[in-house]
């Protein structure tokens, strides 16, 4: 009945870490970034016949650190992503996963296009960008709370909610440009009031300032304020929170307007800041991109700026690299998507190691006490011997 | 021993990361015995069971069986040696019936077309009543079906239905045949099995899923029956029958291994018994030739005084008073239903009765976390001497009022802890709204989680390791010394000794005798009988959300109690009786 040659051991199986050292950890995922540069290396001289690999490497990092304009885009990318990414991290420490930071930030924008539209060269330039500010937030802290709400008071799913909000505030953003733009192009210009002062005269400094104070303001919030403790023990277990007494629906609501607050800088920032004008994808994706940033991060805001500059590095470099090799657009996604591959999939090795057939190893070194009565057909030992040299070598 | 061996564990090791769960076992099985594996909690028993039934693939040594070594890979591949495994979590469908459930996943037989034939002849030639009017002696009559010719033609389309009727099976993969399960009826009536095969799971009992699982695995052809904690959720009664049906497999040679941590039952069934500690196989011995003393040594390690000291009350005081107590949860079923008890300070009340009939929603109803329907619980306050309402007020309002009440939930890292944080911070669940600053005093909490760490021996590198980090019984020192340092004055206890070994459930035994001397009113729901008949002043016994009986923990017998927890002695006069 017990055909022994037939069953075969797995070749390998996975066991899960514990106790990794951080530094470990760290050289897993530097090895990872490294591994995941290399590899679009080779894809993009394989596709483009030939283009050098040093080629690659040297546009790419031409395209960030090429000029002093290109630096000062890195940062300022690298704040409106991480500010967004910011915003995030507060209801996803509490599990509430809000994917309408899109649809939030772009509520913020259009309320300061609104002010510079109907204000604009009316009030001081100064009380205008006070009263952008107001509004944005405002607005952005509407488009959060109404998931919230609903959320609190009658359990519906956030991530429906807040997706859905994105397209309608996408809607309104194009629906207001129609009204706004006469000539219905539907596309409106640079606006002409509200621009944030330059510092040192640079522009975008001070939204790298606000985004720096935010970061540090959040990482206190989190970490010594008596909310964001309750906030982190909503979100590791509703269970506990009521258990000990936290208002379970009032932390959710709260903690959805510090996010909502969040978004609605960020398109303060957008408007007033960079852009100068709004359109249906003037947060181009960053609302969702924020999310990946914020996980990897762990969801502290220190390291969630390293994660951020380096998304925006790959970004920025992979879009010089097309430009230089003159392929298209997608050319930057398909970098940016192995580097996430890599830096994702390594998380894999952080949390569980891979064993190759250990217990071949041991049983054979315990030099065949282990088979009494002859068990084993002598076929399927010299095999497992034969795996174990692979194995080794 | 003259008996086959069965199975035989040769060195069989397996690691958890660093976790050392099993380290080269040896154990062997013979045919026709009932073996017992014992062992504290932790300690490797299931997952060396599981590895015999294919959930978990051995890290190192060999599996013999029948004297041959096997790869034991998956389920399936037990099931083909013969090995079957009830799990203490059963795994079967609410909807479908214990027959469904149990042929599940079997090849049902093909669909014969001559054998379709013969069966729906044999249901034409049924006789059929038909009313005369003419005739006036016998106006209704029985004729054979095929007689008319209507009959017969009906027959034939039927017949000639049949290939075709194949044709849509074969296309559907769904048919079942209405007579299945005979042969799941013959093993029940074999082994004497007490069950209505027809039922659907979700009407049955605990101990009715139970029988279903094991007629499951007898069904499935296995020779070798492992039966993980079969009796942790069992009244006594049904622990007994439970036994009788065990020993009657054994009678038929089959093999049974039991795991377990409970030493009368081991003396109670097994034949011989396999003792683990800290993964590593101890010893095996025959049960005839052993005492419990003597394998609790083995089990722990050393010698452990298993006696709990229970002091007479004194000052006893009224300090909680439940009344009417109802309660209708989200699905509508009514889980508590008019219970009324009082809590004493400077005593402990026992709460027994089968898992899930209502002792979690009572304490969460006490402490505020749900709210009843009707009823009212009163507490005594010792300070102002003023008596308080504890309805339909959330948990900070009722510490607002000054009342002193601590929970020990049942679900220790789902509701009592959060098991990501560091044991500071857990210990900050209390106490992180004192003072006005909106910032948090992670100082006195330090402290705090030092002391306890230092006085209940919590084994852990440091006060910031995650509390998910730590064994159950380390968990379970943490949260209880968190709720006894706010110096209750009722002390709410659920399962707090579930999964912990036996060092660690004395040190919770005495922290809960240590408060009872104190004058606190210690509120304790428990599992094991024993442990409330040797730890409890009085015992309130419910079943199914009712209060069945309040008797005195020193007088009763476990039987009674068993008898009230399924409700069938509960005679108002036998009620009565025990009040007093």
């Amino acid at each position: 009945m017990h055909n022994g040659s037939k069953q075969r051991e797995p070749f390998f199986h996975i066991a899960k870490r514990t106790n990794l050292q951080p530094w470990k950890a760290f050289a897993i995922r530097a090895a990872a970034v490294v591994a995941a540069l290399l590899v679009s290396s080779v894809v993009s001289s394989i596709i483009t016949d030939g283009e050098g690999i040093g080629e690659f490497f040297a546009n790419l990092f031409d395209g960030v650190f090429g000029t002093e304009r290109r630096i000062l885009n890195l940062f300022q990318n690298t704040a409106i992503l991480l500010c967004l990414a910011l915003a995030v991290t507060f209801a996803f420490k509490m599990k509430f996963w809000n994917i309408g930071a899109e649809g939030q930030t772009l509520a913020g924008g259009l309320a300061c296009v609104a002010c510079i539209q109907y204000m604009g060269g009316k009030v001081p330039e100064g009380i205008l960008i006070l009263i952008m500010a107001v509004c944005s937030v405002a607005a952005s802290i509407i488009w959060a709370v109404i998931p919230a709400i609903f959320k609190a008071k009658w359990n519906t799913n956030e991530t429906l909610f807040t997706l859905m909000m994105n397209y309608i505030a996408m809607q309104l953003v194009a629906c207001c440009i129609f009204v706004w733009v006469p000539s219905g192009s539907g596309v409106l210009g640079v606006l002409n009031h509200g621009h944030f002062p330059q510092i040192g005269g640079y522009n975008y400094i001070l939204n790298i300032i606000i985004v720096a104070l935010l970061t540090v303001l959040s990482y206190i919030y989190f970490r010594y304020s008596k909310h964001g403790y309750e906030l982190s023990v909503v979100g590791e277990s509703e269970n506990t929170a009521k258990y000990i007494g936290i208002n379970v629906k009032k932390v959710i609501i709260r903690t959805m307007i510090i996010s909502g607050a969040f978004c609605g800088i960020a398109g303060l920032l957008l408007v007033a800041g960079t852009d100068h004008s709004l359109n249906t994808n003037t947060v181009a994706g960053r609302g969702f991109t924020g999310i990946l940033v914020a996980w990897l991060g762990k969801f502290n805001p220190f390291f969630m700026c390293g994660t951020a500059m380096l998304y925006v590095f790959i970004d920025q470099g992979a879009r010089q690299v097309a430009t230089a090799f003159g392929m298209g657009g997608s050319f930057s996604s398909l970098i940016t998507g192995i580097f996430f591959f890599f830096v994702i999939g390594c998380e894999f090795f952080v949390n569980y190691k891979v064993k190759f057939s250990s217990s071949r190893k041991f049983r054979i070194r315990q030099n065949g006490t282990q088979f009494p009565q002859g068990g084993v057909p002598a076929a399927q030992e010299t095999e497992s011997a034969e795996k174990v040299k692979e194995v080794n070598a | 021993m003259a008996k086959p061996i069965a199975v035989q564990l040769k060195g069989i090791s397996k690691f958890f990361g660093d976790v050392v769960a099993n380290k080269e076992v040896n154990l062997t099985v013979y045919r026709g015995e009932i073996l017992s594996v014992l062992g504290e909690n932790g300690c490797g028993k299931t997952t060396l069971m599981n590895m015999l039934a294919g959930i978990y693939y051995p890290d190192a040594g060999q599996i013999y069986v029948d004297g041959e070594p096997v790869v034991i890979r998956s389920p399936r591949d037990a099931y083909k040696h013969r090995i079957g495994m009830v799990h203490q979590h059963f795994k079967l469908v609410d909807v479908f019936s214990a027959t469904d459930n149990i042929i599940l996943g079997e090849k049902g037989p093909e669909y014969s077309i001559s054998e379709r034939w013969k069966e729906y002849k044999k249901q034409a030639k049924r006789p059929q009543f038909v009313i005369d009017a003419e005739d006036t002696s016998a106006p209704v009559k029985a004729i054979d079906g095929t007689s008319t010719l209507k009959g017969r033609a009906k027959l034939f389309f039927k017949l000639a239905g049949v290939p075709f009727e194949k044709l849509k099976i074969k296309g559907r993969f769904n048919w079942l045949s209405s007579d299945r399960g005979a042969g799941v009826k013959d093993i029940a009536s074999r082994y004497g099995f007490e069950i209505d095969l027809n039922k659907k799971i979700y009407d049955m009992s605990v101990s009715e899923k139970q029988t279903v699982e094991i007629i499951k695995v007898l069904y499935r052809g296995a020779d070798i029956l492992i039966l993980d904690e079969p009796t942790a959720v069992l009244t006594p009664q049904e622990t007994r029958n439970l036994f009788k049906v065990i020993k009657k497999m054994r009678a038929d040679g089959k093999s049974i291994i039991i795991i377990t941590h409970k030493l009368n039952e081991v003396m109670e069934v097994s034949d011989r018994v396999a003792v683990l500690r800290r993964g590593e196989h101890v010893a095996t011995v025959n049960t005839a030739e052993t005492t419990i003393s003597e394998l609790t040594e083995m089990m722990v390690g050393r010698k452990t005084d298993l006696n709990i000291h229970r002091a007479v009350p004194v000052n006893v005081q009224k300090r909680l008073e439940v009344k009417n107590l109802s309660l209708t949860n989200a699905e509508g079923v009514n889980v508590l239903k008019d219970i009324s008890f009082e809590a004493n300070s400077g005593e402990i009340l026992g709460i027994a009765g089968i898992a899930g009939s209502g002792q979690r929603e009572l304490l969460e109803t006490i402490a505020g976390l749900i709210r009843p329907d009707t009823g009212s619980i009163n507490y005594n306050n010792p300070k102002t001497g003023k008596n308080e309402n504890l309805v339909r007020k959330t948990p900070s309002q009722i510490r607002e009022l000054g009342v002193r009440l601590s929970f020990v939930p049942e679900d220790r890292l789902g509701m009592g802890l959060v098991g990501n944080m560091d044991i500071i911070d857990n210990m900050m669940l209390r106490s992180y709204k004192r003072g006005k600053m909106p910032f948090l005093d992670r100082k006195n909490p330090k402290k705090l989680a030092d002391t306890i760490i230092h006085d209940l021996e919590v084994v852990t590198p440091s006060s910031h390791t995650p509390v998910r980090r730590l064994s159950g019984g380390n968990i379970q020192k943490v949260l209880v010394g968190r709720e006894i340092a706010s110096a209750p004055t009722v002390l709410m206890a659920a399962y707090p000794v579930r999964g912990l070994d036996i060092n660690s459930s004395y040190t919770i035994y005495n922290l809960l005798n240590n408060q009872k001397e104190n004058g606190v009113a210690v509120i304790f729901v428990g599992e094991d009988l024993d442990v409330l008949l040797e730890l409890c002043d009085r015992i309130i016994v419910i079943c199914a959300g009712k209060v069945t009986g309040i008797v005195d923990g020193r007088s009763i017998t476990k039987e009674e109690i068993g008898l009230l927890m399924t409700d069938s002695a509960a005679t108002p006069a036998g009620k009565e009786e025990k009040h007093a």
